[in-house]
């Protein structure tokens, strides 16, 4: 073994993606020559090797890869290990880094051989092919050469920019030179026009010459004609004015106007003769005045007679009706009406007796009241007293005097209220009462007036013996003594109350009578009125009922009246009927016609006066027409005889008025010729006198032709004049010109550099072709020798149009790799990977291993066999690995290569499983769902169902924020579901339900960047350097609390975070976005979530179970509340 | 007597940095009034062309008439721009007198000195116009003074080409010369260039103006002496990049240079196009230097003038490669190495290109320019250093 060789001895394979816990027993047996992995599928072959070379190159790293390695060269050992992402090789006893030599991440790729890389045409050819073309130019990259030194095959097209900016800058020019052009002659036009417009003035004179001298010709000709024209009219025209028809028909209308006049009137004569004629009547009484003045007074009184007639009459009917009336009012309180004459007295004794009644009633009332208060008459209070009396009077002798006295007393001050009593009776009830009272004083008086008897020893000792009493005790005697007063006073109370009663009886018995008595006197006063015996009429009512009958007394009167004045207006009224009948001689009596009739006759007869009167009038006015007519026609023949014409020929006045107007203006318009002929100067008429009319006229008209032709020009001028000043202001064309001459400097340019660009691309052609020409490229000779070796000189390789090529050795046919069987193409770039080795290991001391996956599986076995022998080959100089789950490839390769040392890394995964997990009998306890209590919330807490985090996956949540009901929660725990993620796959409503809830986490997440930790960095790429001072900054801004991605970025964009540069700046900004630790945004509210997520479900619905399902989920993420 | 000298005025033209194309006629006219001259010569081209005189005869007539004014006699003559249009003004006033119409040989005296003078017949002209020249028409002048428009030492010349010992032969005592815009005298040939008054485009660097010609004594003048009126100049601002590093501290070279250069000017507006020169370091791109600009950019400004730099660079800078190294390897690079080294394929090629570039269809429309050899190869060494430092710059990242 030579010291180049480098080989691994162990290996251990920590953690890998797909491999959490190493997958195998680390390996310890590995050979120097070829080491032929095998295993399953999926036993970690492939990753095997992957690590490897990780460890080897430095390629290929993943932050997930843990792996540690020893690899040998001679005595020498290397650890090498790879730690999220980091990969650190050093020598054995040496702490730093040191990297092992040959290490070349550009062609690490040529130690590895895997038969899915080599089959892809692409695959990795392009690099090697790179490599060769650099090495035939002697280490040199031309293309990137070519590139740096910015060379170009060619020039730019017609589309390139700057020269379009050339044309249209041109063009521009151009365009503006044109406009130039044509006002090139401008000035000298300008001249020109200006000497023409100067001839105008001139022209102007020649032009008012001939303009006169033709009105000069034109006027005199028109004089003669007009002359010829006015003596052709008759002579007497001359007699003839302007007004002369007006005059003329003036009068014609005022003889026509007063004949009319006349006849008019004559007819209106005839009119009121007729008129007058048809009043014979009237003619013959409308001489007897004083019978036409009785018949006007007659109608007169006729008509007021009337009128008194109908009024006395409405009045008589009205003064009926309210007779009538007030009779009705009556008829409920009386039985019939009374006389009225007994009305009067009737009703002044009862208003007498019902001013009474309350005064009688009132004494009944107060006797039985006062009787009532005396209460019940006592029979035995007289004995009583007396006995009473006895008694007192045979104690009085034996006790003092004292006693008597105060005995007296008592009595005096009863009679004293007996008295006064019985004033009080005497005011209510008069004699009776003061006679009571009388009597009882007298009583009093005189018993006061007594003294005490003495008693006899048996009433004393009677007494005694009934009381008790010894009556030898004084005291006891004194004290008997006033009991015995008592008894006396009260008894003589008693005795004055029966009085009273007796008294009050009596006084109840008189005012009945007295009620009794009034009583009957009132209803036979009622009766005499035939009052209704209603018990309501009494008293008070009374009034009103007396009021109305004196009412309809009055009515009864009234209507008497009013009756007797009715009779005397008809009477009246008849009376004068009679006397107009008679007096016109009238035959129909009914009043209006006999009015009518009476009128009529008095107003004929003032008719037939009036006609009489107009008929005179009217004669006289008739008269006087007659007059004014035969002045009107007078006056007429004054007219023809003025203008010297017969009267009898109107027809030839009327021609002669119609002639006049004409012959009028040819009189004016020859004195206006005149006029205009004088005025016309003298060069003028002499011009006239010297060429006709029309020559005249047409050097006129040659004249103004001219003129106008001038004022063209003007105007032409007018317009070159300001175009001349514009274009001598105009800057135009000089900022085109230099606009151009800008854009031809650019253009100019970039030929300069398109120049310099297509000369480097001809020196680079030139010196590539010289290149080539002079150097073969080793690592294709080196490839070729391979190639030739392993296919048994069937083949070369070459390198042709840039790529590979196999050519036949038999035919010198090239053939590319598309064209090859897989299995040749496996052989070429097999023998390519080998040349390559020979070219990177050239010069170097290191031969570093080999590694081969699966490369023979498209081979046959001729070439399977052929590859084993170049393995074999290779393995005299290095280390190989050859990975396969082949067995009958791990065959061919122990047939060629004895050595070769197999391990089989299933028996590796099952020792490592055996000791790591050897087989302990376990028992098991089968852990119940608890019971589903009612309250969901409770039953969370029975559940311990933990809150949820924003970055959580929904699936790891607990299916209690998935159900809606405890019942619903049991089942799915029962179902052995103790995520949501397992909930989902069991229905597609829990589906459902997690998609929700994936939309409100994805919304809300928008601007709720993840909590960046110190521990999180692990997965950060390896481009981001961990042994240097931005990362240590990076660590210790974490240490903070809550720290965001965003919070980071921050930091670095503030250079808080200090040299961190790209492409490690860009690399943490992508894993940091990617790994949503930075979020772009502002975070949503509850409403906009809750709108994101019904965007992303048409059904959801605010009255929804899920509705509250994702409020229920934000309201766990502290968003909102529910 | 005091003559004010002028030409290739191009009215009608817009400088590229002026707002007015009258501006260099009005300077004109307004130094001769200040000079209290006696007589205004113009050596042709006064107007770009004949489409412009519409919008140049205002500036013209009022300029012509402020020298009448003055009392300022002015003689002209046309030249390639102006032959036809210039004679066509002057028949329309009386203010100035065009001197050889239609290609003729014309003397006028004014004042005891016979001024002569000779029209472009036409806008190309390749006779010279010294071949019909009669040295009698000044034989007996006491003082005589030449006008004339033409492409002195320039034999195959479209624009009259002018032979400078002709000049000194002609018996004229002093000519004053238009075509070129660069002012100039020459004593060998008793003649000067007068020069454009205004430099019109950024092609036209140095000091721009006019010539005042004073009586030396009554048979000879004095030497003409240049007075510069344009407000405007253009200069080459050459700076060396060997041993800066870095585009940096180039553009800080660059902008000491012009402040430097602004501070030396006294014209209102300076502009200067970089020049690099020196060994460049392969790695620096002077491209960059300006990238995203455009035109100029102003470097500093003070009293009321202004420096800008023009973002056109002119790139004459060698790249820190040794050529014969390089060719010693057996790589590409030493194969360009060796191309580059040969300077007659390289310019062969490059003069092959260049013509090639005129039949592209986007630059048929452009006059084709003629450069020196010199240039060419200059510009072909460019371009082939350029392809040559991206290969080197790959070896030399491989080294390190």
């Amino acid at each position: 073994m030579n010291r180049a060789h480098y080989h691994f001895t162990r290996m251990t394979l920590v953690r890998s993606e797909g491999f959490d816990q190493p997958p195998f027993l680390p390996i310890e047996n590995f050979g120097p020559g070829l080491n032929i992995i095998t295993g399953p599928n999926g036993i970690g072959k492939s990753t095997l090797l992957r690590a490897m070379r990780s460890l080897l190159h430095g390629t290929n790293i993943s932050a997930k890869m843990h792996a540690q390695a020893t690899v040998a060269q001679l005595e020498q050992q290397w650890e090498l290990s790879l730690v999220h992402g980091e990969l650190l090789q050093r020598k054995r006893g040496h702490s730093e880094s040191q990297h092992l030599p040959g290490r070349n991440h550009e062609l690490s790729d040529t130690y590895f051989f895997a038969l899915h890389e080599l089959l892809d045409q692409a695959g990795d050819t392009q690099v090697f092919i790179e490599r060769v073309r650099k090495e035939m130019h002697g280490g040199i990259d031309l293309a990137k050469a070519y590139t740096d030194s910015k060379a170009a095959t060619g020039f730019s097209g017609a589309n390139l920019g700057l020269k379009r900016a050339v044309d249209v800058a041109r063009d521009k020019l151009r365009a503006a030179q044109s406009k130039i052009d044509i006002h090139a002659d401008i000035r000298d036009h300008i001249a020109q026009l200006e000497e023409h417009i100067d001839t105008a003035g001139m022209l102007r004179q020649e032009q008012q010459l001939y303009s006169n001298a033709i009105e000069a010709v034109q006027t005199q000709q028109k004089l003669t004609d007009l002359h010829e024209e006015i003596v052709a009219f008759d002579s007497r025209i001359t007699h003839l004015h302007a007004g002369t028809e007006a005059e003329y028909r003036s009068l014609l209308d005022r003889v026509d106007q007063e004949q009319r006049e006349v006849d008019a009137q004559k007819q209106r004569v005839a009119e009121k003769e007729r008129q007058i004629a048809s009043h014979q009547l009237a003619a013959e009484l409308s001489s007897d005045m004083l019978w036409r003045k009785e018949l006007s007074r007659l109608i007169a009184a006729l008509i007021t007679q009337e009128q008194e007639r109908k009024q006395s009459q409405r009045e008589f009917a009205e003064a009926e009706a309210r007779f009538t009336a007030s009779s009705d009012e009556l008829t409920w309180l009386v039985t019939e009406l009374p006389k009225e004459s007994f009305l009067q007295p009737a009703l002044k004794e009862l208003a007498q007796l019902a001013g009474e009644s309350e005064r009688v009633r009132l004494a009944v009332v107060v006797a039985e009241r006062l009787l009532a208060s005396l209460g019940v008459y006592d029979d035995n209070c007289e004995a009583a007293y007396a006995h009473a009396k006895q008694e007192l009077d045979a104690v009085a002798p034996l006790v003092s005097g004292t006693a008597q006295r105060s005995g007296l007393r008592v009595r005096n001050l009863i009679g004293l209220l007996v008295i006064l009593a019985g004033g009080v009776g005497s005011l209510l009830w008069a004699p009776l009462g003061l006679t009571v009272t009388v009597v009882v004083a007298l009583l009093l008086f005189l018993f006061q007036g007594k003294k005490p008897k003495s008693k006899s020893t048996s009433l004393i000792d009677e007494l005694s013996l009934r009381e008790g009493i010894d009556l030898s005790d004084t005291q006891k005697v004194e004290k008997l003594y006033q009991l015995l007063l008592r008894r006396e006073a009260d008894l003589a109370h008693r005795k004055e109350r029966n009085i009273q009663i007796k008294s009050a009886e009596q006084e109840v018995q008189r005012t009945q009578v007295a009620y009794q008595r009034w009583r009957s006197e009132y209803q036979a006063a009622a009766a005499s009125l035939n009052l209704q015996d209603h018990p309501s009429i009494e008293q008070a009512n009374f009034f009103n009922f007396s009021k109305a009958l004196l009412e309809w007394q009055r009515h009864g009167e009234v209507l008497r009246a009013k009756e007797a004045c009715y009779r005397s207006a008809e009477a009246q009224y008849l009376k004068t009927k009679t006397a107009l009948l008679a007096h016109g001689r009238f035959t129909d009596n009914e009043h209006a016609i006999l009015l009518e009739d009476a009128q009529s006759l008095l107003a004929e007869i003032a008719e037939y006066e009036r006609a009489e009167q107009d008929l005179e009038r009217l004669l006289l006015e008739l008269e006087r027409d007659e007059k004014r007519f035969a002045t009107a026609e007078e006056a007429v023949a004054t007219f023809y005889t003025k203008l010297d014409i017969s009267q009898e020929d109107p027809k030839f006045l009327w021609r002669l008025i119609a002639d006049f107007p004409t012959y009028e203006g040819l009189v004016r318009e020859r004195e206006s010729v005149t006029v205009m002929f004088e005025r016309i100067e003298s060069d003028a008429i002499a011009k006239a006198e010297t060429a006709s009319l029309h020559e005249l006229q047409a050097h006129k008209r040659k004249i103004e032709e001219e003129l106008e032709e001038i004022e063209k020009h003007r105007e032409k001028l007018g317009e070159l004049k300001e175009t001349y000043r514009g274009l001598t202001q105009s800057s135009e064309i000089a900022d085109l010109d230099r606009t151009w001459r800008n854009e031809v400097e650019e253009l100019e340019e970039h030929r300069s550099k398109e120049v310099t660009a297509v000369f480097i691309d001809a020196l680079f052609n030139e010196a590539q072709e010289a290149s080539q020409r002079q150097h073969q490229p080793e690592v294709v000779r080196n490839a070729s020798k391979w190639f030739e070796a392993i296919t048994h000189n069937q083949y070369r390789l070459l390198v042709a149009d840039g790529s590979f090529v196999a050519e036949e050795s038999a035919t010198n046919q090239t053939k590319q790799l598309r064209e090859l069987s897989s299995g040749t193409r496996i052989q070429l770039l097999f023998s390519i990977r080998m040349g390559f080795l020979d070219l990177l290991e050239k010069g170097t001391e290191a031969r570093l291993p080999l590694f081969f996956d699966e490369i023979m599986a498209n081979s046959d076995d001729e070439r399977s066999l052929a590859i084993a022998e170049a393995i074999k080959e290779i393995t005299q100089t290095r280390q190989v690995f050859y990975a396969t789950a082949q067995v009958d490839e791990v065959h061919k390769l122990q047939s060629v290569v004895k050595d070769a040392v197999v391990i089989d890394l299933g028996v590796l995964a099952g020792k490592k499983r055996s000791t790591t997990s050897p087989f302990v009998p376990s028992t098991y306890q089968v852990d119940s769902v608890p019971v589903a209590i009612e309250d969901y919330d409770q039953y969370a807490e029975v559940l311990s169902v933990y809150a949820p985090q924003l970055f959580e996956p929904i699936g790891s949540l607990h299916p209690w924020y998935l159900a809606t009901s405890s019942t619903e929660l049991y089942t799915l725990l029962n179902r052995n579901f103790t995520t949501a993620g397992q909930a989902a796959l069991s229905s597609p409503l829990y589906r459902r339900r997690v998609a929700l809830l994936r939309a409100a986490q994805r919304a809300m997440q928008q601007g709720r960047p993840r909590i960046l930790r110190e521990a999180d960095l692990l997965e950060v790429p390896a481009e981001v350097r961990r042994n240097t001072q931005y990362w240590q900054q990076i660590v210790d801004f974490l240490a903070a609390e809550n720290r965001t991605g965003n919070d980071l970025v921050a930091a670095i964009e503030n250079k808080e975070i200090q040299r961190l540069q790209d492409p490690a700046r860009a690399v943490l900004l992508d894993w940091l976005q990617r790994e949503r630790f930075t979020s772009e945004g502002s975070p949503l509210s509850e409403a906009e979530i809750l709108a994101a997520v019904s965007l992303s479900d048409e059904a959801f619905t605010t009255d929804s179970c899920e509705h509250m399902i994702v409020l229920r989920y934000l309201a766990a993420l502290g968003l909102g509340t529910i | 007597m005091k003559i004010l000298a002028a030409s290739d005025i191009h009215l009608g033209r817009l400088p590229t940095h002026g707002s007015s194309n009258d501006l260099p006629w009005d300077a004109v006219v307004n130094t001769a009034i200040e000079y209290e001259v006696n007589v205004l010569v113009l050596a042709g081209d006064i107007i770009e062309h004949e489409r412009y005189w519409l919008s140049s005869i205002g500036a013209i007539d009022a300029g012509l008439a402020k020298l009448k004014d003055a009392k300022i006699k002015v003689f002209a003559v046309g030249g390639n721009h102006d032959w036809h249009v210039l004679p066509y003004l002057a028949s329309l006033t009386e203010e100035i007198t065009i001197l050889g119409f239609g290609g003729t040989w014309q003397s006028y005296e004014y004042d005891g000195v016979h001024f002569v003078g000779y029209s472009f017949p036409r806008a190309h002209n390749r006779v010279s116009p010294l071949a019909s020249f009669d040295s009698a028409l000044v034989a007996e002048a006491s003082l005589s003074l030449g006008i004339l428009h033409g492409d002195l030492d320039v034999p195959s010349s479209a624009y009259g080409p002018l032979q400078r010992h002709k000049l000194a032969a002609s018996g004229v005592d002093l000519w004053a010369l238009g075509h070129i815009h660069t002012p100039g005298y020459f004593a060998d040939a008793k003649s000067f260039y007068c020069g454009s008054p205004y430099a019109l485009d950024p092609s036209e660097t140095g000091e721009r103006g006019v010539y005042l010609i004073e009586k030396a004594s009554a048979r000879a003048w004095k030497e003409p002496r240049f007075l510069p009126i344009s407000p405007i100049r253009y200069e080459t601002l050459p700076i060396s990049v060997t041993d800066l590093d870095s585009l940096d501290a180039i553009g800080a070279a660059l902008n000491q240079a012009a402040r430097e250069r602004l501070h030396e000017s006294d014209v209102q507006s300076l502009y200067l196009q970089p020049l690099f020169t020196g060994l460049r370091n392969p790695m620096i791109e002077l491209e960059a230097l300006f990238a995203g600009e455009r035109g100029e950019v102003l470097i500093a400004s003070t009293e009321g003038r202004s420096c800008y730099v023009r973002t056109k660079i002119r790139n004459e800078t060698s790249m820190a490669i040794d050529l014969e190294e390089v060719a010693k390897g057996s790589g590409s690079d030493a194969i360009l190495a060796k191309l580059i080294a040969d300077e007659e394929w390289l310019l062969s090629c490059y003069k092959r290109v260049a013509a090639a570039s005129y039949n592209g269809p986007a630059y048929r429309a452009l006059e084709p320019r003629t450069e020196s050899d010199e240039a060419m190869l200059a510009s072909a060494k460019t371009a082939a250093m350029t392809l040559l430092q991206a290969m080197v710059k790959q070896r030399r990242e491989v080294e390190r």
